[in-house]
């Protein structure tokens, strides 16, 4: 006698998702389970709240082995804002795998040649594709496919960031607004995603695209020459608090981002810089799941990188 | 940037009479050709399937950026750059580094510009070479000869200093157009002097090139420019090791200048109230911003500090002190 009685569309559904494979790749960032195939996250946050260190911090959870606490998969990062930096890559993996190493393995970790091996096989799953200009951005995307194919390990694919070439695309001949070109490039993501059973993460900056006024995007309203802000302020994006950010994106996009990550600082109450002892600076990420799941997570930013504040 | 056009030099199995073709059917850029379906294609050219599928391969493998692995990336000298002042230096955990794009931003007065020409004749120093892009008149050979002179416990002699000054380049550039293709031929044209050592790139200053747009009627086209620069900027720095130092003003947050009722959102103001200029766009344009202040003490010298507004590997909010003299920055 069978155990459970589900209806015929559900069971289609299941099977027609293909395996149940989850990867787990944040346990702090997405405790229940993890990311399907197929998923797409978008990171987003105002600058210098740690987004491209995230990605940075992602990597290295891909990368590692796992007898280190990493996935041993492959990963391409798509890199249009210079931020890869190999040092602090290095940092990173030597936090994690110092932390989370297996017994066996730690006791065989004070020879420094083992912690540089590992290291350096991790590196060779990290694809890093950097782009200068908008158009070799768009010929890397089509260009995945080619490397999906020759490398099969590869499962994660991060993009920092799709704002860069914005306003390269923006020209005066042919406008077109912020929430239509980042609505393009997530559906070409999503595609990509669901096509080819990877995971895709995105970073953008939390201002763009998210103007609530129509057409006002490119014009300014005739700014002094201290008040740079008025050129900036009339395109730039306007921002209800970070907690209802997520949710003014339009309808349609929140179909393609399955979830969503807001990363902010918190803004410290003691004036900084008058005592002796500077407090680390405080962040806050927000998590929407695709099951509209929400909570908050703490952090901090230092030399190894981001530091979760257990809650 | 303008999309690369259809060419029949780009494939040699694309003919004078293919392209024709294409354009007729307004085909004219090598991204539309590798958009469109094969089926379509096949109609347009009559060339066979495999030949179209082989074209198109080539051309998003030519196009498209380079895929390496992080272990076969090129390591880049990790050697820090000197900038000549101890206390920057301690600042900045060693120096500027190579591939790293840096922003120095305050008020006027502050010392940027005077910082940027102590740097630049400490690179010259150490045997490397500077590039000065000057927009605003304000760089001086007689302050770099000054400078020069006082770096070294001994006095340089005449041909080691006539040698140093050649070592810095100056070129005065004063429209935004002409910046960026400046800039682009410094980051292609690099593979062929390779004797140069260029390490140091300075552009002093931005604003004063993109205040020229201020009265325009819309930001796409300075924007646009400045897309342009910060890519062209980052692809000579990341590709041949070069330190970038950008010269931005810091200005007054206007209170109540939001237009329309649209709440502006929040940006990070410094202590003053001041944040750097050119736009929410240019926030996230260098590695590391460092705001420099010059705060009035009563009876004595004003002290200049440099702080830390931003970075990806330095930590914010850190602040040191430097002195302005006649032998630059100390």
């Amino acid at each position: 006698m069978c155990e459970t009685i589900e209806s015929a569309f559900i069971t289609i559904s299941r099977l027609a998702s293909g395996t149940e494979l989850t990867y787990n790749l944040h346990p702090v960032l997405f405790p229940d389970g993890g990311l399907r195939p197929g998923e797409l996250v978008e990171i987003s946050g105002e600058s210098n709240t740690g987004k491209s260190l995230l990605c940075l911090e992602l990597i290295a959870r891909i990368i590692l082995p796992t007898n280190c606490g990493g996935l041993e998969l492959e990963v391409v990062l798509i890199d249009c804002e210079n931020s890869y930096s190999r040092p602090v890559l290095l940092q990173i993996m030597e936090k994690y795998i110092l932390n989370e190493a297996e017994p066996s393995l730690a006791s065989a970790l004070t020879d420094p040649g083992k912690m540089e091996s590992i290291k350096l096989a991790a590196l060779g799953r990290f694809h890093l594709i950097a782009c200068y200009s908008l158009e070799q951005f768009e010929f890397s995307l089509l260009a995945l496919p080619a490397l999906f194919a020759l490398q099969r390990d590869i499962t994660f694919v991060l993009v920092d960031s799709i704002t860069t070439f914005y306003w390269s695309k923006c020209t005066a001949r042919k406008l077109i607004r912020q929430d239509t070109y980042q609505r393009g490039h997530c559906k070409a993501l999503n595609r990509l995603a669901r096509k080819w059973k990877k995971v895709v993460l995105f970073t953008k900056p939390s201002h763009f695209g998210t103007r609530q006024g129509a057409g006002h995007d490119f014009e300014t309203t005739g700014p002094s020459l201290d008040g740079c802000t008025q050129v900036s302020s009339s395109f730039a994006g306007n921002l209800t608090p970070s907690l209802s950010g997520g949710m003014t994106s339009s309808s349609v996009e929140s179909s393609l981002i399955h979830h969503r990550i807001e990363l902010s600082e918190i803004d410290n109450p003691s004036p900084r810089g008058s005592g002796t002892e500077q407090d680390d600076q405080r962040f806050n990420a927000f998590v929407t799941l695709a099951d509209r799941q929400q909570y908050v997570r703490f952090y901090l930013i230092d030399s190894y990188g981001m530091s979760w504040i257990e809650a | 940037m303008a999309a690369t056009q259809l060419t029949a030099d780009l494939h040699p199995l694309l003919s004078e009479y293919v392209i024709k073709k294409l354009q007729k059917n307004r085909l004219t850029t090598v991204y539309s050709f590798v958009k469109v379906e094969v089926e379509h294609l096949l109609k347009i050219t009559n060339l066979p399937a495999e030949t179209i599928v082989l074209i198109k391969n080539d051309l998003i493998e030519r196009f498209a950026g380079r895929c390496q692995t992080a272990q076969s990336y090129p390591l880049q000298s990790a050697n820090p750059l000197g900038t000549g002042v101890p206390s920057v230096d301690a600042l900045l955990q060693g120096g500027l580094l190579p591939g790293h794009i840096y922003e120095f931003c305050g008020e006027s007065g502050t010392g940027k510009t005077l910082l940027s020409l102590t740097i630049a004749a400490n690179v010259a120093l150490q045997r490397s070479a500077a590039y000065f892009i000057d927009t605003k008149c304000d760089f001086s050979g007689r302050k770099i000869q000054q400078i020069l002179d006082r770096e070294e416990t001994g006095k340089l002699s005449e041909q080691e200093l006539g040698h140093a000054m050649a070592r810095i380049r100056v070129e005065r550039i004063f429209s935004p157009e002409l910046l960026v293709q400046t800039v682009q031929e410094l980051a292609a044209r690099k593979h062929l002097e390779e004797e140069t050592h260029l390490k140091l790139l300075v552009i002093d200053s931005l604003p004063s090139l993109w205040y020229l747009y201020h009265d325009g009627n819309s930001s796409v086209e300075p924007l646009g420019l400045l897309t342009k620069l910060i890519c062209s900027l980052r692809k000579l720095a990341a590709q041949h090791g070069v330190a970038v130092v950008l010269i931005n003003l810091a200005v007054p947050m206007v209170e109540g200048a939001a237009n329309s009722g649209t709440v502006e959102s929040k940006r990070k103001v410094c202590q003053n109230g001041n944040y750097p200029a050119l736009g929410r766009y240019w926030e996230s344009g260098p590695g590391t911003r460092l705001l420099m202040s010059r705060e009035e003490q009563s009876g004595c010298v004003p002290r200049f500090t440099v702080q830390v507004w931003k970075s990806n590997y330095l930590r914010t909010g850190d602040k040191t002190v430097i002195r302005m003299t006649d032998a630059g920055v100390r």
